[in-house]
Parts: structure tokens; sequence; C-alpha cells
């Protein structure tokens, strides 16, 4: 199945639906937490005939379970970042290769980030796999540096974004760079009083919400900043991902102008009813649920917590539910734990 | 406006104490009527905004009146007769005293639990004040309808009352105000102290977290049957709802046996008392919650289809709230004893207990988290039905309201 997979990422043509109910086949046969979720909900492959049946298990139980399909011994694994809320529990994302990693993001980013060129100048906004090396933001920016930097420089460090020299760097410039990183890293260079004008053609694709970890500003309001900072000329784009899938999705700003996201076509997005799981019509805010056909090692079949909205030419994310607020006198769970910092 | 309530408050002043409990009891009783007009079209006004369920709602209306109807009893406990509202009462040899109402009562609802404006607005008549009442966003219908019945009933009483939303950084309301009482978040609260003048009585009910205790001899399918209605009402959004239980093991059901049977209960509940719609937001918390506890918790027992209840049950004991909506946390716990240190952290947000389980345990527990601050224990299946006689918060609810004018005699020959 690595080499069918391999051929879809080079572009080869494959029927989604029946890829996925293999896939499923296999996931539910190898990863013995998927299967009991898949069993509570009556769901098994000789039960499921439609790929939209097929259970989306919650980010959330990759901290608590071993998500894992492959065979043999993970050779690595992702973990997740974790917010400032406290010292919360990570998910694990583990690999049997990352062969199929490697191969799924790098097409995807060309088509989004670079459509018009071959390579580019990267300025990165993160730590470097060497000081990260279970961040899968990490491994992907070094992913795209390989295959795609003319030049590559890292500008986070263990104590933060350099915006020294990150602003001395960007001043030597001749053409259009790429700047990619995390938003809230974006947050602390526009904060950081940097400003130079970059070249036309240059570009910004940011990732990630702020977790805390910067002051939160709206995307709207990040890129005009962005924009100050760096050129009124600069593009900006998001890439959405997470830690639990393999693949990525993109705004179509440099391909179509759209900023609504467009996956790949081993990647389908639904939007469902926080209350039912049902799907939703287009228009409506619900779940991002995701079935990524690249995660053959742990499971393809995912709900995520980010509330997104489904348009004709791609879709929405709104950003991570921000957790219910009690009505009155009461607290609810969110609030209760903003404020008292709890350790669960 | 404020200067009308103040004229129609120089007037009741004049009103013995026993004919404002009269009038009142007249509004309660058309309250108390199902039949009643007025009753039938806060119901109906109650539904739609809140989108709580109708039979939750008439029984939240009768709870409500009821309480109403104890003003008087309260004032009894609280001031040592409700006739020192009318002039001095001998209150120990050589001392008289008289109490006065707090004039103008400005009060900020909350929208978490309907009708409950009724006892506050009632106990200023009560106290010889007018009263400013400013309803919640989420439920602005039950407020003018009760001051509407009230001036139905007694002209005078209705003149008193006055309904109305103002900005939260408005301070006009409170300019002439004798005392203010804020229900609402913590943050509400002290958004509005700021606004106060200086000098003004200010009383603010803010964020509280309720949680049971459930003794190893109460574990039983009644006792979980009690537990679900007080969950289940105003879909847990009440201050003194339980977010969690703390359930003793050794009892007819073990911990895990009893969330079962909360479960059950809940899911029976259904029926009569749906739960309310949710926003997306509280979908998702709840959706979230539910997903984490299938891989974290010991047991998760859960409505099949939707996100109407949840109960969560962890064999190690922790204290953790719920994001509402019929979601309950329960928790083993060897002792019952052992439940004040887990709550001690949390002491600030403390308030109401409902405990089962025989009535020696629950005293030497009541001790316990009294001195943590927890200012009521009550019966499960009772946590929305305060008595009348309620401190809430631990403070006199009327008593906390008024001030005194004492006559110390001359010593005898």
């Amino acid at each position: 199945m690595e080499q069918e997979l391999l051929e879809i990422f080079s572009g080869a043509p494959f029927d989604f639906e029946t890829l996925a109910l293999r896939i499923f086949t296999r996931q539910y046969e190898r990863c013995e937490p998927y299967r009991r979720f898949c069993d509570r909900r009556g769901k098994s492959p000789d039960r499921v005939t439609d790929w939209r049946e097929i259970p989306h298990l919650p980010v959330t139980a990759f901290k608590y379970a071993r998500i894992y399909s492959g065979e043999g011994e993970p050779v690595h694994y992702f973990e997740t970042s974790g917010t400032t809320q406290g010292p919360e529990r990570r998910g694990r994302h583990y690999f049997q290769t990352l062969a199929l990693y490697a191969a799924c993001s790098r097409p995807v980013f060309k088509q989004f980030v670079l459509p018009d060129r071959e390579r580019i100048p990267m300025f990165i906004l993160a730590q470097p796999p060497r000081l990260n090396p279970h961040s899968s933001l990490s491994w992907y920016f070094d992913q795209q540096a390989q295959a795609f930097g003319d030049g590559v420089e890292w500008f986070v460090d263990e104590q933060g974004l350099r915006a020294g020299a990150l602003e001395e760097a960007l001043r030597q410039v001749q053409g259009p760079v790429a700047l990619l990183g995390t938003a809230f890293a974006f947050v602390h260079m526009v904060d950081s009083g940097l400003k130079v004008h970059l070249p036309p053609g240059s570009r910004v694709m940011e990732t990630g919400g702020f977790k805390g970890k910067s002051r939160e500003v709206s995307r709207e309001e990040l890129y005009r900043l962005i924009r100050e900072a760096l050129g009124p000329e600069v593009v900006c784009l998001n890439q959405y991902g997470m830690c639990e899938m393999s693949s990525n999705c993109y705004d179509q700003t440099l391909v179509t102008g759209s900023r609504h996201k467009a996956a790949p076509p081993w990647v389908r997005i639904r939007i469902l009813d926080p209350e039912t799981l049902a799907e939703v019509p287009p228009g409506t805010p619900g779940i991002v649920a995701v079935t990524d056909l690249a995660n053959l090692y742990s499971c393809a079949f995912l709900l995520t917590q980010d509330i997104g909205v489904m348009y004709e030419d791609g879709f929405e994310v709104l950003g991570r539910a921000p957790g219910s607020e009690a009505r009155g006198c009461s607290i609810a769970m969110d609030e209760f734990l903003q404020v008292n910092r709890c350790d669960r | 406006m404020i200067a009308e309530l103040l004229a129609a408050q120089e007037e009741l002043s004049r009103r013995p104490v026993g004919e404002i409990l009269a009038a009142l009891d007249r509004v309660t009783a058309r309250w108390l009527d199902h039949n009643d007009p007025i009753r039938r079209e806060a119901e109906a006004a109650l539904a739609e905004t809140t989108g709580l369920a109708p039979a939750m709602i008439r029984r939240g209306l009768d709870e409500t009146m009821l309480r109403v109807r104890g003003i008087g009893d309260l004032l009894d406990q609280d001031l040592g007769s409700r006739l020192a509202l009318d002039g001095f009462i001998r209150r120990a040899p050589g001392v008289l005293s008289r109490a006065y109402g707090p004039g103008l009562l400005v009060v900020v609802f909350a929208g978490n639990v309907p009708a409950v404006s009724a006892f506050d607005m009632a106990l200023a008549l009560a106290l010889k004040s007018a009263c400013l009442a400013r309803p919640a966003r989420e439920e602005p219908a039950f407020a003018p309808l009760f001051a509407r019945s009230v001036a139905e009933v007694d002209p005078l009483l209705g003149r008193c009352l006055a309904v109305q939303r103002w900005e939260h950084d408005e301070a006009w309301p409170y300019e002439q105000a004798g005392a203010v009482v804020v229900y609402g978040s913590d943050a509400s609260v002290a958004a509005v102290r700021r606004l106060v003048p200086p000098g003004v009585r200010f009383i603010g009910h803010g964020h509280k977290i309720g949680f049971a205790v459930v003794a190893r001899e109460a574990a039983t399918a009644e006792t979980a049957r009690r537990l679900a209605l007080d969950v289940a009402m105003y879909d847990q959004q009440g201050c003194v709802s339980p977010h969690m239980a703390f359930v003793e093991r050794g009892g007819p059901l073990s911990p895990r046996d009893f969330a079962a049977a909360c479960g059950q209960a809940l899911a029976a509940l259904e029926g009569e008392m749906p739960r309310s719609r949710l926003s997306p937001e509280e979908a998702m918390a709840l959706r979230q919650a539910r997903d984490e506890a299938e891989f974290a918790a010991d047991a998760l027992f859960a409505s099949p289809d939707d996100l109407a209840w949840t109960v969560v049950h962890c064999e190690e004991a922790a204290f953790l709230p719920s994001p509402l909506n019929r979601l309950l946390r329960t928790f083993s716990v060897d002792d019952i004893a052992a439940v004040p240190e887990l709550v001690r952290p949390y002491r600030s947000y403390l308030q109401t207990v409902a405990f089962a389980g025989p009535s020696e345990r629950r005293e030497a527990l009541a001790e316990a988290l009294g001195a943590l601050g927890i200012s009521r224990v009550c019966p499960v299946g009772y946590a929305q039905q305060p008595s009348p006689l309620w401190r809430h918060d631990g403070r006199p609810t009327a008593g906390d309201l008024v001030r005194w004018v004492d006559i110390e005699e001359p010593p005898g020959p």
C-alpha cells in the first residue's frame, strides 16, 4: 500500500472511496484502540459500505492511546506541542517509516506556496529539527527547505525568535523570498518592530494558532501587521495541518486568489454537527473532520478540535473551539481551567 | 424613572410589613395557579427565550414562588421579627431596635436560572424598598411579567418596581442606590462593583461550583435518580448545580454502577425534561470532554446519538468541573471524609454540596466543608430548591440588606 500511496502523491489517478475503505479495514485490524472505538459505534469494515460512515477518531485519543497501525515498532514519533495552559498530556503520532510523510507534503507545498518557481530563499520562523526532533512542524519545514530552499536560515532557537538577526538577513535579500513559520512567531516578529521592504513575489506562510505563546490577533490583523513590517507586496497565506495529520491544506491565495483552503486529492475535509456528528451543509460552522489517507501508519480518520465552514471552493478554519462558558454565576470547565491552570 | 421609584418607595415606607407580605401572597397565589394568564404567558416566554424544557420551567416557577412565600419567615429569622420593619421591638433588656430597608435596591441578574428574579424583587418590597432590576440578555422575559403581576395586584408595589436593561459600563443606575446585588461571572461582578459609589452596600454572587457527596449507605439507584434531577435542572447552569459527585466505595452500588445508574436516570429524564439547545461552542466543549473521557476515564455513560447527557466516571478522585449541559463527573472515594481535602484548593468557588447519607455523617462532613467556606449542604435532589431561609453564599439574605437603629434605655433604678 505504501507504493500505491507514493504513486498517488506523484499524481497517479485513484479511487478515493475504495482506498479509504481499504485503509479503514487495515487500521481497524491493526490498531486496537481504534478498533474498540469503532466497535463501540457498531462500525466495523464488514458493516461500513460508504467511506463517510467510517468513524473519525478524536485527536485527543493520540494523548491517551498508542494510535499505531504500522508493522513492527515505529521508527519515529511526533509530539503535539501543547499549550501554555499547563503541563498537559501530549499526543504522539507514530510512524513505521517517514517516507510517506516526506512524500505527501512536498508536492502540495509546491502547488500552493511555490506555484510560480522552483526554488526560493527561505527564512524559517520555527525551531530546526535539531532543537526539536519531535516537532512535526520543524520536520515539515525542513522537508520543504531541502526540496525547495535556495539558501535556508532558521530564526528560532531555545531563547525564541532572533528578530534582530532576521531583520539583518532580510535587509540583504535581492529577490523574492519566503518566510515560513508559526503564527505566534510572526506575532513576535511584528511586535519586535522589524521593518523592511521585501521585493514583490515574496511570501509568508504561517500555520497554527497562538496557543497562549503570543497575544492573540485575528488572521486579518496579523496579515495587515505583516505587510506593514515586510512591505505591501508580500502575499500571506495559511497552512492547515496538525501533528496528528500527515498531509497539509493551504489557502489558494497564490493559485486562484481564494482564501478558502484546498486539500490534496488524498485528503477529504468534512464539517460535522458537534451534537450529532452528521455532516452540515456548506456555509454552516461545525467540527472539522479530516480523512487523510497519508496517515497509513496511525489513523486516517480524524475528528479535530477545530471549527470550520465548507464553501464551494474550499473550506475555512474559524479556529480552535474556544470551550464553553457558563451562562451566569456558574462556571464551566474551560473557564475554570483557564483560571486555575489545572494539570489534567 | 429613579425619581418615580424613590417617590413610590417613600409611600411604601408607611405600609405595615404585614400588608406588603399579604399582597405578595396574592401575587404568588396567581403565579402558583397554572391556569393564570400571566403564568401561562411567562411559561411560553421562558420556553422561547431559554430553550429549557416546559416541564422544567413549570417546576422552577413553582419552586421560586414557594421561596417567595417564605420571605416572612426569612425576615423573622434574619431580623428577629418582621415587625422590626414597622417599629421598635425589644431585642434584649434595655435595647429596642428597628430595621430599615436598604432604600433603592438595584439588582443585576444572570441568565442561567430563569425566574429567580422574583425573589429579589419581592424581598426588596418586603423591606419597604424599591427595586430596579436589570434582567439578563438571555432571559429578559420573566422580570417584566413579574413586575406587571405585582402592579395588577397592588399598584403601589407595582410602582416600586422597574425593570430595565442598561450597558455594562453605565453608572447611573447605581448613583442613588441604597444597595446593589449582582449575580454573574466573577468578571461581571467586579465590573459592576467598580461603578458603585463608595458607601453603597454591595453584594456580589460570583462564580460558584456545586458538587455532590454520596456516602456508601446511600449509593443506590434512588439517590442516582435524585442526583440526575439536580444535574438536569436548568441544564446544570445553576450556581448550585452539581458538576461532580464523590461516591464512597462499599455501598449497595459500586461508584461505577452508581455512575451507570445516574446515566440511566438522566436518560429517563429526557422524555419529560429534554436538554435545551446548545450553542456550537457548548456542543464542542461537551464533545471534547466526552472524547477525552472515552480514552482517559474509567467509564463513560452517554446518550448514543447526541450530546443529551453524559456521565464520566473515574476511580481516582480529583476536582474537575464539568462543561455543564448535563455532563456529570463521578469519582470514587474510599471514605467521604477525604472530600474536604480534595476540594480545599478550590474553596473560593464552593457553595452548595448535595449530600446523600446518614445524618450523623452529614454533620461531620458539613463541619469540615463549612470550615473551608461551603455555605449549604442540602439533600441530593434538592440542590435547585434552596430553603427560603437560605443564607446565599453564607450571609443572611435579608439581614445583609437592612440597617438598624437601636434605642438603649437608661439603666433601671
